[in-house]
């Protein structure tokens, strides 16, 4: 049974990269639309930006919108020693993982405060502090979790890997060198799939031969469970049998979390490829609504308490936003350094 | 020994404790492991069979097989571990039992291994060496024989080194264990067996110090001292550079030959300080001709604005998939006939 205390850092955690991710995509849509003025009405993205002329942020932006509660629920079970790899659609899983969001942005702008001195951008966001990556190769992590899975049961310290891949990024191979090796080795690992249903634009039914991912799990002798993130408390049921069986060495577990991707891939993506009426489908399941409504009808938290967390979550964007915009890039000459320790 | 030596060309092994170069990789193995629990082994073979070359035999007897770990075939799982592992305090010993097999395994070297300790600014470093096998003395065609030190050396964050004798097998791999950064070890195949086989000359039987020891990843050495020309080689071509040498220096032609050693970091000064002197530049790779370390080491000797007596010259493979027939392959691979050749159009041009 999840203590009320733990629903409620689900929620707040939740409350947190909601308004991150709604405002980075508030800051990205107008700065490219300040992009797309400049160069005559022209799609920016397709401009190539130099000194004279350039927005803070650099690329594409992949917002988590509607993709809150996995991340949440996992990480409401691991420690700062815990390892956790994400994707390219990874900002509610860093801060759920307690990467600073000023870090964050600092690093999504390219200045030398953010969280690896602007070298990375979004699609390698790092904080060894907190153990947490990602990377924008897909199920590249995967891997690399393994490793950290390894390293700590040499060590005894009790700590686990757990990395997220989607539903496309599922289907490379080295997912599934990684499951067999994981579960061959009994490494410590929970394997987190966020369906959301879509590679970009490729529908997860016309990619994958079966519907249910979790079932892949059979193959490597591992539990394999999959759930709507309409059920958060169920979500944060079952990553607590995850994670607790891999700290316990019984080795590695595959959770599918089936979630509802409610911006485009991308920011800017029209999302033509979906059905006439899908999207106004997938909102009416946005997780955050439901578990907002369901915590303050059973009197877990109150009204008042969301609005204050809210605030707070507004509050915190803003000064993450004062903090990347007043920061310095880094000095051009410090880019010839570092190659090799 | 006595009757390997017997039939060579007479030459005298140079003194001291001889070891093969793979005897040489598995002390230097032996040592790092003693001397740290964090060094383990990772590998497809490398634990109860002791690798397909012998390159870690006895130490899964010696260590365990919780030092010593027999993977499934899963490169791209298995490097990933290491580079996990890596950065949690353990040092990594992975093979990659062939270099041409690193194409399974490219994104994790290419796109994680190399580039994790830059694109973090430090914060993450990846101290792992990836211990690989090129070359192939039979031949095995296309894609087991390899030796693609331009394709490694070419994305940055990767050390490289590629020794040529047993001495340096021993030194470079306990340097690269002991490295901060990723290095990549290319133990090349036609090596193995140094210093016995054809062809014994004194170069081939370098002594080997029982105690462990570093040899400096990054800088080249002058095998032998030559006046005429520079020849610039690594690993296998090293020895068919020495033999050239030998035959020319009976016609008068001194040949200056340097073995590289290390590929990344490369020793530009001590090879633009021997052309200083020869005026005259050869680079002999096994590697193909084109976009390659051949080319790069010609590129860095025009910057450098060092007046050359006569154009430089390469002996390269030539740009194309590696053929199985030995009769083709000759036709387009480096020998010691090759290089002789291109050595004494350099030196005598007329």
């Amino acid at each position: 049974m999840t203590s009320d205390e733990r629903r409620r850092e689900v929620l707040r955690t939740m409350i947190r990269a909601r308004a991150f991710e709604v405002r980075l995509g508030d800051e990205f849509a107008k700065q490219r639309e300040h992009a797309k003025r400049a160069f005559g009405g022209r799609n920016s993205a397709f401009e190539d930006y130099n000194l004279a002329f350039r927005i803070p942020i650099q690329g594409n932006i992949e917002l988590s919108i509607g993709q809150e509660a996995g991340p949440a629920a996992l990480c409401s079970w691991l420690t700062p020693d815990d390892y956790a790899a994400g994707t390219h659609r990874s900002h509610s899983l860093a801060l759920a993982k307690g990467v600073r969001p000023d870090r964050i942005l600092a690093e999504i702008y390219g200045r030398a405060t953010g969280l690896v001195g602007g070298r990375g951008g979004d699609f390698m966001l790092s904080d060894p502090a907190v153990s947490f990556e990602n990377s924008a190769i897909m199920a590249q992590l995967t891997a690399v979790a393994l490793g950290h899975a390894f390293a700590h049961t040499r060590h005894r310290t009790g700590g686990v890997a757990t990395v997220c891949i989607g539903d496309g990024a599922s289907n490379q191979g080295i997912v599934h060198e990684t499951m067999n090796l994981a579960a061959a080795w009994r490494l410590p690992v929970v394997f987190v799939i966020e369906d959301n249903g879509y590679a970009i634009s490729t529908r997860r039914d016309r990619a994958s031969a079966v519907a249910d991912l979790s079932v892949r799990a059979a193959a490597y002798g591992i539990p394999g469970t999959a759930l709507d993130d309409a059920d958060v408390d169920g979500l944060i049921a079952v990553m607590g049998q995850a994670v607790t069986r891999a700290r316990a060495g019984d080795g590695p577990s595959l959770v599918v979390v089936r979630t509802h991707r409610l911006r485009g891939a991308f920011e800017g993506d029209n999302q033509s490829y979906r059905p006439p009426g899908e999207l106004k489908r997938e909102a009416g399941a946005d997780a955050l609504d439901r578990y907002t409504a369901l915590l303050t009808g059973a009197a877990v938290v109150s009204r008042a308490w969301v609005d204050q967390v809210r605030a707070a979550a507004e509050d915190e964007f803003g000064q993450a936003l004062a903090f990347a915009e007043s920061s310095p890039d880094p000095e051009p000459a410090t880019a010839q350094e570092g190659l090799f320790a | 020994m006595t009757a390997v030596m017997e039939g060579t060309s007479g030459a005298v092994p140079a003194g001291g404790r001889q070891l093969t170069f793979t005897e040489a990789m598995v002390e230097a193995l032996g040592h790092a492991m003693t001397e740290d629990p964090e060094v383990f082994l990772l590998g497809e073979d490398i634990g109860r069979m002791g690798g397909v070359a012998g390159q870690t035999r006895g130490l899964y007897d010696r260590f365990g097989g919780d030092r010593v770990l027999d993977t499934p075939i899963s490169e791209a799982a298995f490097f990933g571990l290491a580079a996990g592992a890596a950065q949690r305090g353990m040092r990594p010993v992975v093979e990659l039992m062939r270099a041409d097999f690193a194409g399974v395994a490219m994104d994790q070297i290419f796109n994680y291994i190399a580039k994790v300790g830059y694109s973090t600014g430090g914060r993450r470093r990846v101290p792992m060496v990836i211990m690989t096998q090129p070359g192939n003395p039979l031949r095995q065609g296309a894609v087991h024989a390899q030796t693609l030190y331009g394709m490694f050396a070419h994305i940055p964050g990767l050390k490289v080194v590629a020794p040529a004798t047993s001495y340096d097998a021993k030194g470079l791999l306990y340097a690269a264990i002991r490295c901060d950064d990723p290095v990549v070890f290319f133990f090349h195949a036609s090596l193995l067996a140094l210093p016995y086989g054809p062809g014994l000359e004194e170069w081939t039987a370098l002594g080997v110090p029982a105690e462990s020891y570093s040899v400096p990843i990054g800088a080249a050495r002058t095998l032998r001292p030559g006046t005429d020309l520079t020849i610039v080689s690594a690993s296998y071509t090293v020895h068919d550079c020495l033999r050239a040498a030998q035959r020319l220096d009976a016609d008068g032609i001194a040949c200056e030959v340097v073995d590289l050693r290390s590929i990344v970091p490369l020793d530009t000064g001590h090879v633009l300080s021997s052309v200083r002197r020869t005026g005259r530049l050869l680079v002999v790779d096994e590697d193909y001709r084109f976009a390659g370390l051949s080319g790069e080491i010609v590129a860095q000797v025009a910057e450098a604005g060092i007046g050359l007596r006569q154009p430089p010259r390469r002996v390269t493979r030539d740009h194309l998939p590696i053929p199985y027939s030995l009769v083709l392959d000759d036709a387009v691979r480096p020998s010691a006939e090759r290089i002789e050749a291109a050595a004494r159009a350099l030196a005598d041009p007329s």
